[in-house]
């Protein structure tokens, strides 16, 4: 995706201090919408979508909510891990165990991040360089993009 | 362990084995055969007869894996694709195993491992998939792709085509495929399928296909499995031929991946739809978030699964799919 995250943030702060319910913004093939609908909690909703053919990851809507814990914060700059397929996110092996890695933690290049399924394809997502874990920009669960950044490392 | 399996591949005949003779091949007392089999057959679930006057006996017999059998059901011009095969007698999982290997020794496309019985088998999301000691299949096939993993969209499905197409030529009937690979026989699960990959710093993207296939379960692990299945042995009321099936497999899979990789997911999108369960069924999907019914039509060109929704078109990529009774 193109649209950078700095944007994305700026178009989250405007919402949190216009309080206007909804935006959506088109850039070439690529929109965003954020929304405070659905999630029930305060953070606002950042929705993308591919402008081609929609396939959707695993739900009809896109959701992809940013860390709830960094909403105020922030989201920092530093070197970003994308997803490299559409799919489902997962931040531990399997229900219940411990995640992969907790933010503010050191990682090697090769480290597993998580996991992104489609179709019970399972891809272990590694850090392509060490450094510290600064932010997880999606949730355990999520359905994700093509290209969408997952984490940020510094 | 070399000592129990050395006895069990003598009484992998189904016959009778006195106490002495097993001794005497072995090099052994008759009471530490005794020993032996008293300690293990437990522990590796395996029905041992023991007979005053005649010795024991493994009921019906056992074929083990053998990896120069398997080569010889393999066709010719598939045995090129094959780079080696590992067998295993117990193992954690034959895809866990591969995956480190993959990731640390390096490993070609068309590496396999086998293994007899796996301790901690896994399905989807860590959940327990059973694999007792020489009754079922275990394999574990590694392959990589140059393009990324966006490009592997389908192979989950081409995999299941693949074990369905061998389970035909095996003789099997009236198999079908739930979305997005669950190989069924009349509505219950005889073989889980499980990809999982990762890609080097080269791009490359590394694919270790596990396959499980219910062979002969034995009635202790019956209680423990929490949906409906079936084994080969109950299907056709025979022996299962277990080498000639692991082949079999071998050989629809190392002829379909070369295939995937030139014509990706659509060149398989006919073979899907003959065996397609779910077309035109109500279904549930049951996402991380979300439960959505509607009507199963078929799959996309890259393997998602198409559900109408109330008039409205949705693919999905990832979810559990229940039909709706």
């Amino acid at each position: 995706m193109t649209m950078d995250i700095r944007k994305v943030k700026k178009l989250i702060e405007l919402i949190d201090e216009t309080g206007v319910a909804e935006i959506e913004i088109h850039e070439g093939e690529e929109s965003v919408r954020i929304s405070r609908y659905g999630s029930g909690a305060a953070a606002p909703q950042v929705v993308m979508a591919a402008a081609a053919p929609t396939h959707a990851p695993a739900a009809p809507s896109h959701d992809a909510a940013p860390n709830s814990s960094d909403k105020s914060d922030a989201i920092p700059n530093g070197h970003t891990v994308n997803s490299p397929m559409v799919g489902t996110m997962y931040t531990s092996p399997s229900p219940g165990a411990p995640v992969f890695v907790d933010i503010g933690q050191h990682v090697e290049a090769g480290d597993t991040l998580c996991i992104i399924e489609a179709m019970k394809m399972f891809n272990q997502i590694e850090a392509d360089k060490a450094g510290i874990v600064k932010a997880r920009l999606v949730e355990n669960g999520q359905p994700v993009e093509f290209n969408q950044p997952l984490f940020i490392i510094e | 362990m070399q000592q129990t399996r050395q006895i069990f591949s003598l009484l992998a005949d189904g016959k009778f084995h006195s106490g002495e003779e097993i001794g005497s091949i072995l090099g052994v007392t008759r009471s530490a055969v005794w020993k032996t089999l008293a300690r293990n057959t437990q522990r590796y679930g395996i029905e041992i007869e023991s007979v005053r006057g005649r010795g024991y006996r493994i009921p019906g017999g056992i074929e083990f894996l053998d990896e120069q059998q398997i080569k010889n059901h393999l066709s010719t011009d598939v045995r090129a694709q094959l780079s080696d095969i590992a067998l295993f007698e117990s193992v954690d999982s034959t895809n866990t195993q591969l995956l480190e290997q993959a990731k640390h020794d390096g490993g070609q496309s068309g590496l396999v491992y086998l293994a007899e019985q796996q301790t901690h088998g896994r399905g989807r999301r860590g959940r327990e998939w059973f694999t007792p000691y020489a009754s079922n299949i275990a394999l574990s096939l590694l392959w990589q792709f140059a393009n990324g993993p966006s490009a592997l969209a389908g192979l989950s499905l081409v995999v299941g085509i693949s074990v369905v197409k061998a389970l035909q030529r095996y003789g099997l009937n009236e198999l079908g495929l739930k979305w997005p690979n669950d190989v069924l026989w009349h509505q219950r699960k005889l073989a889980g399928i499980l990809v999982e990959m990762f890609v080097d710093g080269l791009g490359v993207c590394h694919a270790v296909i596990g396959v499980g296939l219910n062979l002969k379960l034995p009635e202790s692990t019956q209680t423990q499995i929490t949906q409906p299945w079936t084994d080969i042995e109950t299907i056709t009321g025979q022996p299962v031929q277990r080498n000639k099936i692991t082949a079999l497999i071998l050989d629809e899979l190392l002829c379909a991946l070369p295939r995937f990789e030139e014509e990706g997911f659509s060149g398989f999108l006919s073979s899907w739809q003959m065996l397609d369960v779910l077309n035109g069924k109500e279904i549930k999907v049951l996402t991380q978030r979300d439960e959505i019914h509607g009507i199963a039509q078929g799959v996309d060109e890259l393997g998602g699964l198409q559900l109408n929704v109330n008039g409205q078109a949705h693919v999905f990529s990832s979810g559990e799919v229940s039909v709706r009774l």
